[in-house]
């Protein structure tokens, strides 16, 4: 078995091959620029860089994201397109986070992770069929990060386990204590912050045909898709960008994925959805949006269009043809 | 020529190995096993970042800080920002109290500190910068920890404390 780490940053693939036995010889690799690397790690890079993917027999077997941060405001959405990528080739994910922990300075207090991240990882498993793992990063009962190597038990486990059973997930007898664990967390996270079950005020669910008529004056020669109008709600996801401040992709295209799979998506292609996604950014241009978020494979800002069906300026639409 | 990461490395393990305790830092790229220290203005009241200071590295050794910052290449930026927090008391109060507020004394058993030699003198700190050798080092009052294919070295500038070279050797 040829096994290969590819990172992008050398001091988190030193701590992944630091997790196991059978890491402790593999090459690490930097992730390069796109088009640079082997067409395996390369489908993973459409939509951002993981952190690390575990390659065996130049098959990607796992994509690991690790942060400290608890993914929570914006900050949820932020690491989103990476693993969605992951989970569409068919690898799955692992990520390491702090489910809650202590931030500091003037208004300091202990952040809680966002529910709703547990529920797309939950959807994102059941449309894929791989794990798509919350592996907590523990803090002390100070709300500290714990940082003295016994944080990393549980994704050891993990990571020596997956070679034990040569990849069959569904041997893994850690994935079910991971779930449980992430059930768990999302249950205390909604009893403590009941919103979580509903769309935040960035989000509304609308009928189609609502929908339809509040655009009618920016559509101008374009038709809209037969699939569109099909499904009977929309969900609109408004961000407030401004036309000097909208050459940005995070956090709204990551967060865009979460929204997606929580209340649109039905299947594994962006178009399988029971609800249109349709993003929206009313104080820009049409022109400007173009200009500063292409949808070029080069940019980042690719990803505005690959789940999204439309995308409402102020003053037109963009039909995103990839989402169908 | 090193990359910043690879740099920062090398730091980490030969601070390690001559038995300093790294408290915090910030890596280049990625996560980190060391906790972050975010200096904050005093003078900026709003939420959020803005006008804090983050330092690449820092450790502790018989009751010496020493500050690091890390570049592929020389950065006077990197020495601006050292002298700045080092020399002004606003930033001594808030590095204190940033390694306070992280428990981080606590965390490495590192018995109280008498405040007031932190506060009222800038002794106890050491600058240090570290990037490729390309002719240059830091200024006389700062070490330079220069990187190789087989480690890294500091170079001691002269106007650094005898003390402070003594555990740096």
């Amino acid at each position: 078995m040829q096994i290969k780490i590819f990172c992008d940053d050398l001091q988190e693939g030193r701590w992944f091959s630091s997790l196991s036995t059978y890491l402790a010889h593999a090459p690490l690799l930097t992730v390069g620029s796109r088009g640079s690397n082997p067409a395996f790690v390369e489908k993973l890079l459409r939509y951002d860089r993981p952190d690390i993917v575990l390659v065996i027999d130049n098959q990607p077997k796992v994509v690991i994201e690790k942060t400290s941060e608890v993914p929570t405001g914006h900050n949820i959405g932020q690491r989103f397109g990476r693993m969605v990528n992951a989970v569409e080739e068919g690898v799955a994910v692992a990520y390491f986070l702090p489910f809650k922990a202590m931030k500091h300075g003037r208004y300091a207090n202990v952040c809680y992770v966002n529910a709703r991240l547990f529920e797309a990882f939950k959807k994102m498993e059941e449309i894929h069929k791989v794990p798509v793992l919350a592996i907590e990063w523990p803090c002390d009962d100070r709300f500290e990060l714990i940082r003295d190597g016994t944080e990393d038990k549980l994704i050891k486990q993990f990571t020596e386990e997956i070679f034990r059973v040569n990849f069959d997930y569904g041997k893994v007898p850690v994935i079910s204590k991971i779930h449980n664990s992430m059930i768990e967390e999302y249950r205390e996270q909604i009893r403590e912050t009941p919103r979580y079950l509903n769309p935040p005020p960035s989000v509304r669910i609308i009928r189609t045909s609502d929908f339809v008529k509040s655009i009618s004056s920016k559509v101008k020669e374009e038709k809209l898709p037969e699939a569109f109008l099909s499904r009977a709600e929309t969900v609109m996801y408004r961000f407030d960008m401004t036309p000097e401040h909208c050459r940005r992709e995070d956090p709204y295209t990551g967060t865009q994925f979460i929204y997606d799979y929580i209340w649109c998506r039905n299947g594994p292609n962006p178009r399988d959805k029971f609800r249109n996604l349709v993003l929206m950014s009313p104080l820009i241009s049409k022109q400007r949006w173009l200009e500063a978020n292409p949808n070029n494979p080069g940019r980042k800002s690719c990803v505005y269009y690959v789940t999204a069906n439309m995308i409402v300026l102020s003053d037109g639409i963009i039909i995103c043809t990839n989402s169908g | 020529m090193l990359t910043e990461t690879e740099i920062y490395l090398r730091l980490k393990l030969w601070l390690r190995e001559h038995t300093w305790r790294i408290l915090g830092g910030e890596p280049p790229g990625g996560t980190n096993d060391i906790p972050i220290i975010e200096i904050k203005d005093s003078e900026h009241k709003m939420k959020g970042s803005k006008g804090s200071r983050k330092i690449d590295l820092v450790a502790f050794k018989d009751s010496y800080f020493i500050l690091i910052e890390v570049k592929a290449i020389y950065s006077y930026s990197d020495i601006k920002k050292l002298n700045e927090i080092v020399t002004e008391r606003k930033w001594r109060i808030a590095f204190l109290n940033a390694l306070r507020e992280k428990r981080i004394f606590e965390l490495h058993g590192i018995p109280s500190l008498a405040e007031t030699q932190y506060l009222d003198s800038t002794s106890k700190y050491i600058k240090a910068v570290s990037f490729n050798y390309t002719g240059q080092l830091g200024p006389e009052d700062f070490v330079t920890f220069t990187p190789s294919l087989e480690g890294i070295k500091p170079q001691i500038g002269a106007r650094v404390s005898h003390t402070a070279k003594e555990l740096l050797t």
